[in-house]
């Protein structure tokens, strides 16, 4: 039955309650996600009264929340990728503010250095000169170890942020957990409190600004969460479960770090970061920075390098050799296990090669003698005595090790910050040349000799054919046998100790013979050589130089007389012997070539100490008279401690004369009979030619394989930083536009407009009035009844 | 479109943000005078600025090292020039003692002038530069090149180099003369012979007091041409340094110019033109203004003031 009465308190209950959500609204018209709500109402069944139906009023059903999944959810994603931008420009603003800075800049400090340089090669013997040298030299070290420290606290400070963003992420992780808990109370998404639906959108959110995370929403309105952009199974969340996430540093290479699931029970790496603040982060570590950090140190190593390079084949103070002007000190980390030799080892930067900063272990063999260096990582290994290569360092290995003993290897400092001043006394300062040139007084010709420099910096590759063909044991028994032949059988290397040999016919009937020569064509043994053999013999391919001729003037002969008068013995001692013998006591400066002519084969033997190790600069030291011939197109080389005949070469005008590393011209007319004597130096204090060569590296194009000099290279660095700035704000500010749209369009369904509840207000007010109005006429309707009298 | 509070203030803000960031960033340009102030504004313009300052320290260091060529040449040329008159005064007594009236005595006399002079000749040879380097040593800087034996014998020590200055991009010069070649061997063409050797200048000084303290009036006439020949090396030496130090000026001047042009160059990349950025500055700030001003007039609408 319809009931007036009724129907107006309906009425008055809804519109209340209609109220009661506009008062809401407006109260959380401030309210960071909060969506507005609104109340749905429906009416009343009615009641019929015979043909009539008649409507019982309205009641409202449940509090409705405005909200578009499809629009949060491109606010969200939009949001993620903004963060990443957002971070990743951050970032490369805050490297671009270090390296753009003018008091940091390196390449303005290598300007100064080489200023200073210059500013000794101007008075090479000035003491306040060189130690301002050296006082720069210090400041340039220190501007590099500066920006290194930089780059090394901003890959610090970036990881730290990191680490905050991941714990905070397993905070939001548990709290959206609870909250699943707590939704799973309802079955379906209408029974759900807005207010714990606003929260649970809030938390994803916030959690998306950190990491782009893929939502699943279930039913009863709980979410889970996976890592990435799709569901990938690595869940953040799943129900009322949240994992943890980590961040872990590389074990090898500590200036990497990744994300990690479950770092402590079982760790996963996370497969996709690709978007949220972590994602922008960790991108700018892998790229930018790690980059940036490479070139750097490139750029170290090849100032290093280079600088050193010229500097290691100056004289200093002190009259000999320059040392390293700079070094690169505990790139590794040397562990040695409970080795129980005295074996040690001293790690070098390889010039100009990359320090890959690997992880390695070097182990010694007794059964081979030999150590062996494996990358643990890649198992790569290789295997020497005394120096081993890999990675870009060089292992120097001394002392008596024992079988097992094993040193392990960790990347410790980058080059930049390994970079130190080498040289702290300004005596070592290795201004002047290697070598000095000068025309003899007694010249017909007033032509000078020219120094045109050097050419080899590197010692020669020692030959190991006798190693191959002879046992290292004088021994008849341990004899090898040699078939007689016009090609080199075998080539005794530069500085072996204490060489003999003996060669016997193997059957009585043949003629053998050991023929030794340098190779210039020096013979030192054997029988003199027809034409016809010299020309067989004295070819490039046994090991003779392009200028090598047969010269037989010290074939055989022993004491002052003999070949650089070396300690040479040609006759077997023992008269009853008749093998053929010959021996050095001590060392030759250079390799010997040695032939087995004859017929037949033969039984040759021969036993040697070690190969002395002697610096290959020294060779630069040989004090060498250049004599013209009567002709002044011929020349011949003369040690002049010796007065040994070392070479012989024509000459025709305008060409170059080689030997030992230098090189010279004249500047004119060689006259018949000239000398010009090339010396190794000793101290000049006023010799500034090596500084010239360094000074020439400031403007050298081809150290850094044609991209540049110094300047260039470091601006170049600079540029691309700039670059990556300028990208990087351009991908912000597209986003931003992105985001702001979702943005809009999300306060355009979900916010509070407080015009649109200020007309509510109005509206639900009247219609409570009006409701109230309805009670009291049914009151007065049913006083009108009971007043009936 | 549903105008909402959010919406509303979010933009706003926003909006005004920008702008004055805008504003701020020109605000910069201004009170620095450049138009660059990190190299992300324009990178290409950066690496350019950057390369160029480097080259203009260059430019600076080879002024600098011909400035200390030119002092260097300075001080040679004023010992050769004092030089050119202790041999001119040698050379002018040699010919008076050539002369037939002269005594045994009158030679011996001026044998001890000679000597003398010969004495400050070693002297001027072993003068020192403002860095205490010996001008004319060649390499052996710490050391005298110019020796006096007791005897009067004056020999060189130095070496016969020099060294070199870098005074432009893959170009040196000599910084100066050797002792060697200023006060050392001398070309002499023999007059009845007509062939050229070369001579040691203090042998052949050595030689004409050793002849005049023995009264040899041939060999006085015959050293007497040899020592025209050192007068003649030492004033060609003395126009050797003169021609040197103009090379260096005309060098200084190329060098000068060009910085000059870096100059013009570097204003033009990185000077901000302040005209252009200041009617920035009053156009960006008047449309911070008009949004400052109708953010306050918006923001004041509300159905609420009409809700009495």
């Amino acid at each position: 039955m319809a009931d007036l009465l009724s129907t107006g308190i309906s009425g008055v209950r809804t519109y209340q309650r209609a109220l009661a959500t506009v008062g809401n609204n407006i109260a959380n018209v401030d309210t960071e996600g909060y969506n507005r709500q609104r109340l749905e109402v429906v009416e009343n069944a009615s009641s019929s009264e015979g043909s009539l139906n008649i409507g019982n009023g309205a009641r409202a059903i449940r509090v409705q929340r405005t909200y578009d999944n499809f629009v949060v959810e491109s606010l969200r994603t939009s949001q993620s990728q903004l963060s990443k931008h957002e971070s990743t420009l951050e970032y490369v603003t805050q490297l671009e503010n270090i390296l753009a800075d003018k008091q940091l800049s390196l390449s303005t400090s290598i300007d100064g250095f080489f200023s200073a340089i210059q500013e000794v090669s101007l008075s090479p013997s000035s003491v306040a000169a060189r130690q301002n040298l050296l006082n720069v030299a210090e400041a340039t070290v220190s501007q590099f170890a500066s920006i290194g420290g930089q780059l090394k606290r901003i890959e610090e400070a970036s990881y730290t942020d990191m680490k905050s963003k991941v714990d905070q992420i397993t905070q939001y992780g548990a709290q959206l957990a609870t909250i699943n808990g707590s939704l799973n109370r309802a079955t379906s998404l209408n029974k759900q409190p807005n207010e714990l639906l606003d929260r649970r959108d809030m938390l994803i959110q916030d959690m998306s600004k950190l990491l782009r995370i893929k939502t699943v929403e279930k039913p009863n309105g709980s979410v889970d969460i996976h890592i990435g952009d799709v569901a990938s199974g690595q869940y953040l969340v799943r129900g009322k479960d949240a994992s943890t996430l980590g961040l872990q540093r590389n074990t090898t290479n500590p200036d990497l770090a990744t994300l990690v699931l479950n770092p402590h029970m079982n760790p996963q790496a996370v497969t996709q970061v690709v978007g949220g603040s972590l994602a922008g982060i960790s991108d700018f570590r892998d790229n930018s920075l790690l980059s940036l950090r490479d070139e750097l140190d490139t750029l170290t190593q090849v100032f290093v390098g280079e600088v050193n390079k010229i500097h290691a084949l100056g004289i200093n103070a002190h009259g000999s050799f320059g040392g390293e002007l700079f070094s690169l000190g505990n790139i590794y980390t040397v562990t040695p296990s409970l080795n129980t030799g005295t074996g040690f080892v001293k790690v070098s930067a390889v010039p100009n090669a990359k320090i890959e900063r690997l992880s390695m272990e070097l182990t010694y063999s007794d059964a081979t003698k030999l150590w062996s260096l494996t990358n643990t990582d890649s198992k790569v290994s290789v295997s020497g005595s005394s120096e081993l290569t890999m990675g870009g360092v060089t292992l120097t290995l001394t002392g008596v090790p024992k079988d097992g003993d094993t040193f392990s290897f960790k990347a410790n400092k980058r080059p930049i910050d390994a970079l130190q001043l080498a040289v702290t006394d300004h005596s070592n300062i290795a201004a002047g040349g290697a070598v000095s040139v000068a025309r003899a007084s007694t010249n017909a010709s007033a032509t000078k000799v020219l120094l045109n420099g050097y050419i080899k910096a590197e010692p020669p590759q020692a030959d190991a054919s006798m190693d191959t063909l002879l046992r290292n044991n004088i021994a008849q028994v341990a004899a090898t046998s040699v078939t007689t032949s016009n090609n080199q059988a075998f080539v005794i290397p530069a500085h072996t100790q204490n060489a003999q040999f003996y060669s016997a016919a193997e059957n009585a009937s043949s003629s053998i013979k050991m023929q030794v020569f340098t190779r210039e064509g020096k013979q030192i043994y054997g029988t003199a050589l027809s034409s016809a053999e010299q020309t067989q013999l004295i070819a490039t391919s046994n090991g003779f130089t392009t200028t090598a001729s047969y010269d037989a003037t010290y074939r055989n002969q022993t004491g002052t007389s003999a070949y650089m008068d070396a300690a040479v013995t040609v006759t077997n001692a023992d008269a009853t012997d008749t093998r053929d013998y010959f021996a050095i006591n001590g060392g030759m400066k250079e390799d010997l070539l040695v032939f087995v002519t004859g017929t037949g084969s033969a039984q040759v033997s021969g036993q040697w100490g070690a190969i002395a190790r002697v610096d290959a600069r020294e060779q630069l030291r040989q004090n060498i008279d250049v004599v013209f011939a009567a002709d002044a197109t011929s020349y011949t080389l003369v040690d002049t401690s010796t007065n040994t005949n070392i070479a012989n070469g024509t000459y025709t005008a305008g060409s170059t004369i080689e030997h030992n590393g230098w090189k010279v011209s004249f500047d004119g007319v060689v006259q018949a009979n000239d000398k010009y004597a090339i010396r190794g130096n000793t101290y000049l204090a006023g010799d500034n030619r090596n500084l010239l060569g360094m000074i020439e590296l400031q403007g050298n194009k081809e150290i850094f394989s044609g991209r540049g000099d110094f300047t260039e290279v470091y601006t170049d660095i600079i540029g691309n930083l700039g670059n990556t700035v300028v990208q990087a704000a351009v991908s912000r500010d597209a986003q931003q536009i992105v985001v702001d749209q979702a943005q809009q369009k999300r306060d355009e369904t979900s916010a509070v407009s407080l015009d649109e509840e200020a007309a509510n207000l109005l509206r639900f007010q009247q219609a409570y009035q009006a409701s109230a109005q309805v009670i009291s006429t049914a009151n007065k309707l049913f006083d009108t009844i009971l007043g009936i009298r | 479109m549903r105008v909402t509070q959010a919406g509303f203030y979010n933009q706003a803000t926003q909006q005004m943000g920008k702008q004055q960031a805008k504003v701020f960033e020109t605000q910069a340009q201004l009170s620095s005078g450049k138009k660059i102030l990190r190299p992300s504004d324009d990178p290409a313009l950066a690496s350019a600025i950057n390369n160029l300052k480097s080259q203009m320290d260059i430019n600076q260091r080879y002024l600098t090292n011909l400035g200390r060529m030119e002092d260097t040449l300075k001080m040679q040329e004023a010992s050769v020039s004092s030089s050119i008159e202790v041999v001119s005064r040698i050379k002018e007594l040699s010919v008076q003692a050539a002369n037939d009236t002269y005594s045994a005595a009158d030679r011996k006399s001026l044998a001890i002038e000679v000597k003398e002079l010969i004495s400050s000749l070693a002297d001027l040879g072993n003068m020192r530069g403002t860095d205490g380097a010996y001008l004319f040593s060649g390499f052996t800087q710490n050391k005298a090149p110019f020796v006096e034996a007791s005897t009067g014998v004056v020999t060189y020590t130095g070496t016969h180099d020099y060294q070199k200055v870098m005074v432009d991009e893959g170009r040196s010069m000599q910084l100066g003369l050797p002792g060697s070649e200023v006060f050392g061997s001398v070309q002499h063409r023999d007059a009845s012979t007509g062939t050229t050797s070369s001579i040691d200048m203090f042998a052949t000084l050595g030689q004409m007091y050793q002849a005049l303290v023995t009264n040899n009036t041939t060999e006085i006439r015959n050293t007497l041409d040899k020592v025209s020949s050192v007068h003649e090396h030492v004033t060609v030496q003395q126009a050797n340094i003169g021609s040197r130090m103009q090379r260096v000026e005309t060098l200084s001047n190329v060098i000068e110019d060009r910085d000059f042009t870096y100059k013009t160059l570097q204003s033009s990349m990185e000077d901000l033109d302040y005209v252009e950025a200041a009617s920035r500055l009053k156009n960006q700030s008047l449309a911070l203004q008009a949004g400052q001003q109708t953010f306050a007039q918006l923001s004041g609408l509300s159905l609420f003031k009409y809700i009495r």
